[in-house]
């Protein structure tokens, strides 16, 4: 081999982009080489030439790779030794691990980071990550980091009647199960306040680090409130942020999402270095096309923690962790003629947030009132807009023309795609109370009177809602209805 | 008409048959004050006369149950059955002793209520009462009229629950509106005595459904005049049609709004107080349809009650 020039400091700053250099040698393989000249047709000595500078840039880097793949197809080369690595008077495939070996060897070498903040010391062309620059080193250099952490739809001011709700690692990305958001487009009503924008942590390390956000969909907009307070909104630079406002000591920043459009979408919002090099995180948004309301029976109001004996706020908090836009209320929230604040909320949903698509289930009074709202929202269609009744069910369903109603609830919710009934037979015990068979409904005919079953042979009005075979019916027939 | 207060307390004795009134908010003063300004306030194109009758209401004393040994244990025998057979056997004698007095009986249910309420929970002691009035099956107008007075009980949860239980007697449900009739029987008989009726009843009946207590006080208070009784109902027309409209997301003309708008400030400006309260009621929940001027001015009503319900109390 010969000499290669000495590069001044300057021009070891690389620029390049990771692992073009090892396409090189798939592109080589690719073909086959024939024999390209390199000496002067006289056979003159080359002297001091590189032929690793196939440009004759007079530098090494991964332009000289493209100059050589050109010399190896015919091209003629720039200089008498251009590629011909090996030193045997032709530029041929003999040529190609000389080539990389010289190319290799020859570029600096810096600390490498990679997404999960591994530090390794290679050539900005072999740093599959962030390249910390020519000379650094791993011992001196830290990585940078950063994880988002999206949380579950919020209601009012905070998260209740849920719990604040972290989108499981394994969810981030999927389409369905991962963090679901509301359309917020103009026209929203938000009774209990703005409360469409989805809670995102970004989290880095070193503190302070110089991170930034790439979003998938131009509707992804990002604040430092949960209800847009003026001037805190996170610009957007075409689709990407500036370097997002993480004070030098901090390791964290608790940003909102908003999904500020009437179209519906799919779209990564992901975490990544300033220079957009290192990709950390990505979490996959999905808007919501449906609306689950959860009823609980009588003298049962959604709490957190829930009340393990509440069954009906037990699936729907599965359903929650699961990616759906769930909504649990006490029952007498629905009127005997179906109006108050569920149904407002229904509207809303379907007036304003492009949902179209409606799940209620509900237990004893919350069976009534399962009845009673989808009734209401079926006879007044005209006036709310498009949509389905997916999925309902009953659980030991009781009618709620008022506290004190004590008839079975046996009417199939009108207008429902697919409804689940479960009931027992009431006794002394529980004053009577029961729901019973409704035409239509599943498991067929008419559900399941869970008596008959092994598990549910001694069941009561007041446990029936509470057995893992009653909830995982509900909440598997549901998912299988509807998707988010 | 200005009741003497032994005529107000008498009243009251007879209309909570088997208990004592107490009094608590002495409104004779109230009553009179509002009688007064009725006469003598200014009605629009009807005749004072048609307004100076007792189409009035008066905050209702506060209502004590006294406790009925008798019932008490009659209740108390059909709750602890232990079969359904007993159970029925059991309600028998308490059916024959409600048909005698549904007025003592719902009293002495409603006090069972909230003595139980602690030990039993909520759920049993609704699901109780919910049982034995499946068994009895009281006539509406019986159930409603003993109810009614109740929404002034001094114990709140007694008075909450009294609410809850005239809810069930409106069954009201998406395809017909609320049943009044049990209402309208009450102020009727009120008017045709010459009483006030109680401001919790005229409380529950506007904010369950404004324009059905209008109507039904206008069939109660035996409005005979044609013309009036055709101008309140098509204003209310008028208006309904408009939030009928907006219910089903149909498109409401200028012409219709501005026959609601127009209905909204002539009732604003009736001589009937019922009349009014229904602007005062409305006005909250659709403020388009109700000049603000006519709400603000609705908020100096010369009739108490307006005047409370304009100002959102």
């Amino acid at each position: 081999m010969k000499g290669r020039y000495v590069l001044p400091a300057a021009v070891q700053q690389w620029s390049v982009v990771p692992r073009r250099a090892w396409n090189l040698t798939l592109a080589i393989a690719l073909f086959g080489v024939a024999a390209t000249p390199t000496r002067g047709d006289d056979g003159a000595p080359r002297g001091t030439c590189d032929p690793v500078d196939a440009d004759c840039s007079a530098s090494i880097d991964l332009a000289d790779a493209d100059a050589f793949v050109s010399v190896l197809l015919g091209e003629t080369p720039c200089s008498p030794c251009a590629g011909d690595a090996n030193d045997d008077g032709v530029t041929d495939g003999a040529d190609v691990q000389f080539f990389i070996d010289g190319l290799v060897n020859t570029m600096p070498s810096g600390a490498c980071c990679d997404a999960v903040g591994i530090c390794t010391e290679t050539t900005s062309a072999g740093c599959a990550g962030e390249w910390l620059g020519a000379g650094t080193l791993c011992a001196t250099s830290a990585c940078t980091t950063g994880t988002l952490t999206a949380y579950r739809p919020r209601h009012g001011a905070g998260y209740f009647p849920f719990s604040r709700t972290a989108v499981a690692d394994a969810d981030k990305t999927d389409p369905d199960r991962g963090p679901g958001i509301r359309l917020n487009a103009a026209g929203n009503v938000d009774p209990a306040g703005e409360d469409d924008l989805i809670e995102l942590v970004a989290t880095v390390n070193p503190p302070g680090a110089l991170v930034a956000l790439r979003r998938g969909d131009p509707a992804i907009r990002v604040w430092l409130t949960p209800d847009k307070q003026p001037e805190t909104d996170i610009a957007f630079d075409g689709d990407v942020t500036d370097v997002l406002p993480i004070d030098s000591g901090l390791t964290t920043l608790t940003l909102y999402v908003e999904w500020a459009s009437a179209a519906h979408g799919l779209a990564d919002l992901q975490l990544e270095s300033s220079d957009g090099a290192v990709v950390f995180d990505v979490v996959t948004f999905h808007t919501f096309h449906s609306i689950v309301m959860a009823l609980g029976g009588e003298g049962q109001s959604p709490s957190v923690p829930v009340d393990s004996n509440s069954g009906t706020f037990v699936v729907g908090i599965a359903l929650y962790e699961q990616g759906y836009d769930v909504h649990m209320y006490d029952e007498d929230n629905v009127s005997s003629d179906g109006s108050g604040s569920v149904f407002n909320e229904v509207v809303d949903a379907v007036s304003h947030r492009g949902v179209d698509r409606v799940a209620i289930f509900g237990y004893s009074h919350g069976g009534g009132s399962t009845y009673d709202l989808a009734d209401r929202l079926d006879a007044q269609r005209a006036g709310i807009g498009t949509f389905e009744i997916e999925f309902t069910s009953y659980a030991d369903a009781v009618g709620n023309s008022s506290d004190i109603d004590i008839s079975q609830e046996t009417r199939r919710p009108p207008s429902t795609g697919l409804h689940a009934n479960h009931y027992q037979h009431g006794t002394l015990f529980e004053l009577f109370l029961d729901g019973g068979p409704v035409t239509n409904s599943i498991p067929p005919p008419t559900g399941l009177d869970v008596e008959t079953t092994p598990w549910g042979a001694n069941s009561t009005h007041y446990t029936i809602d509470d057995y893992v075979q009653v909830r995982s019916f509900i909440e598997a027939n549901l998912i299988g209805a509807m998707l988010p | 008409m200005i009741e003497t207060q032994e005529q107000v307390a008498d009243r009251h004795g007879r209309m909570h048959h088997g208990s004592r009134v107490h009094r608590r908010r002495l409104s004779l003063l109230t009553l009179a004050v509002a009688a007064v300004l009725s006469v003598g306030g200014t009605a629009s194109n009807l005749c004072l006369a048609d307004v100076s009758r007792a189409e009035d209401v008066v905050e209702g004393e506060a209502v004590r149950i006294t406790r009925d040994a008798e019932f008490q244990q009659l209740l108390d025998r059909v709750s602890s059955a232990k079969t359904r057979d007993e159970f029925e056997t059991r309600v028998i004698p308490l059916r024959r002793a409600a048909e005698k007095d549904w007025q003592q009986f719902f009293a002495q249910l409603l006090l069972r209520y909230e003595a139980h309420l602690e030990a039993d929970g909520e759920v049993t002691s609704k699901t109780f009462a919910g049982r034995v009035l499946a068994e009895l099956k009281p006539a509406h107008s019986a159930a409603v009229e003993a109810l009614a007075p109740q929404l002034d009980n001094e114990e709140p949860v007694i008075a909450a629950f009294a609410s809850e239980l005239l809810r069930s007697y409106e069954d009201k449900r998406v395809a017909r509106e609320a049943d009044f009739t049990g209402y309208r029987g009450i102020v009727e008989a009120d008017y045709r005595a010459g009483r006030a009726t109680r401001a919790s009843l005229i409380r529950r009946m506007y904010a369950s459904d404004a324009g059905l207590a209008m109507k039904t006080l206008m069939r109660a208070y035996q409005v005979r005049d044609a013309e009036e009784l055709r101008a309140i109902l098509l204003g209310e027309r008028d208006i309904e049609r408009v939030l009928w409209k907006r219910q089903y997301g149909i498109d409401v003309s200028e012409e219709e709004l501005k026959a609601a708008t127009d209905a909204m400030e002539s009732f604003a400006g009736h001589a009937r107080w019922w009349v009014r309260m229904y602007v005062a009621k409305m006005g909250h929940a659709h403020p388009d349809l109700a000049p603000a001027p006519s709400m603000e001015k609705l908020t100096h009503d010369r009739h108490w009650l307006v005047r409370e319900t304009a100002q959102g109390k």
